[in-house]
């Protein structure tokens, strides 16, 4: 790559690797998943290529410090910005170090002293690719102190904290499976007998099989329901609500997500998309007349009946909504019974329920309480991340 | 590495049918020498199982599949004792045979992960479709990759003869754990350009005419530009391209009946043929030929 080098090779050498290690700590300032074995396989293998060729420098460090695809998407930018001292389109975050002076490409000389510190100081969390990724945001967040555990959602007015927020939501929702299909306690109920294990085992008797082994049944991850009001007046929860079924819809297999107001919507494939931007745009293709008014008895019948095999003895139905419903009353209680009936359980979910002067005077959300196993609160982090113990007592 | 030791590398993978431009030659040379398991992502369709396939063919050694599905456990993965035969040995003891012993290497049976790890020569362990498994067999794989062994409790462990060069693939339906992410090298594969969905085009069916083949892969890339639940990989291009072939077609605006009928090739759920109807089929036809 540079032909015009005026170092001997010793001093080469030294300065790459000193750069190398500079690049793979940039890289894991900015999000990257690098640890120390990334950054040993890198000295290793600089062997097996030649470092000056700025292709095969590229191939090698994408292939072994990119962990998933954003971090591929974003990778040509960051070396650039490294190498090549271009300006990025969005900020990036500065190495520690900065960088001495071993160009690679004789064209980029006279950036050289720029390299690292053109990559200006800000928040790699920016931009439409950043937010796709929860995993930094998450990481952020729990360093972070715990005052923004009981933001409420609703007060949140800057762009920039609403975009964290949402990020934060769906890494929630994204940890929330694997605890959810943990078993707390040795299951009292015998299952069916294995044979194989059973023939197995017996091989130490002299093929008699005296002790029966039994399958001890599949915990199975429940089914899950998510039927999310987006009237007007949920409009300040709904988006991070749907952040959150996002995260949900991406890590449960069985999974379906409804939104409604006067009439209900399936969102399930339009929140599973990888792409954020598409997302958006699937929900705004579904959701005319999103933010009217509520028919939740109405739409929940309507529910029941185009999508209601949904609806079976492992399904775990979460309403979320505030319970203000502009239709008709018994409609709703018709509809929850059905569900309740048809569930295996029922949870309701209104973001204002535990917020200070709240009570549960509308209509819809007295009905609510007569039919939902557990009513609980959502209008901050703290709230929504104490619905796990329900999520698992119900499920 | 020089270019020749990619170029060649290259020439290797298209003689065994897979087109691979610059960058994923590069990844592949260094995977099998830097031993250590490559993770492919993309989506369904881009030819993720094939590139494990060629490299196969390139270092002309056996390819070993396992097929990751919801529920795959260890008796399926790694292995299995042959308890029939155990059960037999039993008897036929009883009945006067020589003793032996009953937890013998010969009554193993080997499933994907320990065949790999008992090859005397290193093979392809191709690891496909992770993303379905679950979560708790992603951890016992993780085991597996990083130290190339396998316990049996009867047996005790048992240490790869030779370091198989794994390919796993992912279409990211569900988000893999950092623990294994970070024991890949990565890379992700995503849908061809036109170059070299025609080159691909050509190597796979070389009586298929170029200014026919020009256009299949001008209107493919422009349907993937629609939204559609399931965009269209390169096996959907070349089983069109064949299916138009079966049709005799010179030209895509030949017989709008018969290309109408071979889209089922490329469009395969119910919302993307309507949704095709709704942006002009005649359109993108137009705009390929």
């Amino acid at each position: 790559m540079s032909s015009d080098l005026q170092l001997t090779r010793p001093e080469v050498v030294d300065t790459l690797t000193q750069r190398l290690l500079q690049f793979v700590h940039l890289a894991r300032d900015n999000g990257y998943r690098v640890g120390v074995s990334e950054q040993l396989l890198v000295q290793q293998s600089i062997a097996l290529i030649d470092p000056f060729s700025e292709r095969q420098l590229r191939s090698l460090l994408r292939l072994i410090l990119c962990s998933e695809k954003r971090d591929w998407h974003r990778f040509d930018e960051l070396f650039n910005s490294f190498w090549h001292g271009e300006r990025s389109r969005r900020q990036l975050k500065t190495a520690g170090t900065k960088g001495s002076a071993l160009q690679l490409q004789t064209a980029a000389d006279s950036h050289s002293k720029r390299n690292a510190s053109s990559a200006t100081q800000g928040d790699a969390n920016q931009g439409e690719g950043e937010a796709e990724g929860a995993g930094q945001g998450y990481k952020e967040g729990a360093s972070r102190s715990s005052s923004i555990e009981k933001v409420d959602f609703g007060s949140i007015t800057d762009p920039e904290e609403m975009r964290r927020m949402e990020i934060l939501i769906e890494r929630l929702a994204l940890n929330m499976r694997r605890r959810l299909s943990r078993r707390k306690q040795t299951s009292k109920r015998h299952g069916s007998v294995d044979l194989r294990r059973t023939m197995r085992r017996s091989l130490s008797t002299g093929g008699e099989p005296l002790a029966l082994l039994r399958r001890e049944a599949r915990r199975r991850q429940p089914r899950m329901l998510l039927i999310l009001d987006v009237s007007r007046s949920m409009s300040m929860y709904s988006f991070l609500m749907l952040r959150f079924a996002r995260g949900i819809a991406r890590i449960f297999r069985d999974v379906a997500v409804f939104a409604f107001h006067t009439h209900i919507v399936p969102i399930t494939d339009a929140l599973r998309q990888t792409s954020l931007a598409r997302v958006r745009n699937s929900l705004n293709m579904l959701g005319s007349g999103w933010s009217g008014g509520t028919r939740i008895g109405e739409s929940l019948n309507e529910f029941i009946q185009r999508y209601g095999s949904w609806l079976n003895s492992r399904t775990l139905t979460c309403i979320l909504s505030d319970g203000y419903d502009t239709g008709d009353e018994s409609q709703l209680e018709t509809a929850l019974a059905d569900i309740k009936q048809r569930g295996r359980n029922l949870l309701w979910i209104n973001p204002l329920w535990q917020r200070e002067g709240y009570s549960p005077e509308s209509r819809g959300m007295q009905v609510a309480m007569r039919f939902a196993d557990q009513v609980a609160g959502a209008h901050n982090l703290e709230t929504l991340r104490s619905l796990e113990p329900h999520f698992t007592r119900l499920a | 590495m020089s270019q020749k030791d990619i170029a060649d590398f290259r020439t290797g993978l298209l003689k065994a049918g897979y087109v691979a431009d610059a960058e994923l030659g590069s990844a592949l040379w260094l995977v099998t020498r830097l031993e250590r398991p490559l993770l492919l992502e993309g989506d369904a369709g881009v030819g993720k199982t094939e590139i494990a396939k060629a490299l196969a063919k390139v270092l002309d050694t056996k390819l070993i599949r396992l097929q990751c599905y919801e529920g795959l456990d260890v008796s399926s993965a790694v292995y299995e004792w042959n308890y029939q035969h155990q059960l037999l040995a039993i008897r036929s003891q009883e009945a006067g045979a020589e003793a032996s012993a009953i937890f013998d290497p010969k009554y193993l049976l080997e499933r994907p992960l320990l065949a790999a790890i008992r090859s005397d020569a290193a093979p392809v362990l191709l690891i496909d479709e992770i993303d379905r498994a679950d979560e708790e067999f992603e951890a016992f794989l993780l085991e597996v990759l990083s130290d190339f062994q396998v316990s049996i409790p009867e047996l005790g462990t048992l240490e790869a003869k030779s370091r198989p060069r794994v390919i796993l693939t992912s279409n990211g339906t569900r988000q893999l754990s950092d623990a294994l992410r970070r024991r890949c090298l990565y890379h992700y594969v995503d849908y061809p350009s036109f170059d070299k969905e025609l080159q691909i085009l050509r190597t796979r069916l070389p009586h298929l005419s170029v200014a026919l083949a020009r256009q299949i892969v001008g209107f493919v890339q422009d349907l993937r530009k629609v939204d559609l639940v399931k965009r269209p990989g390169i096996a959907e291009t070349l089983d069109w391209a064949a299916a138009l072939l079966q049709f005799g077609l010179d030209k895509l605006d030949q017989d709008p009946e018969a290309l109408r009928a071979t889209l089922v090739c490329l469009l395969k759920t119910r919302e993307d043929t309507e949704r095709l109807e709704e942006v002009e089929l005649d359109r993108l036809v137009a705009r390929a030929v």
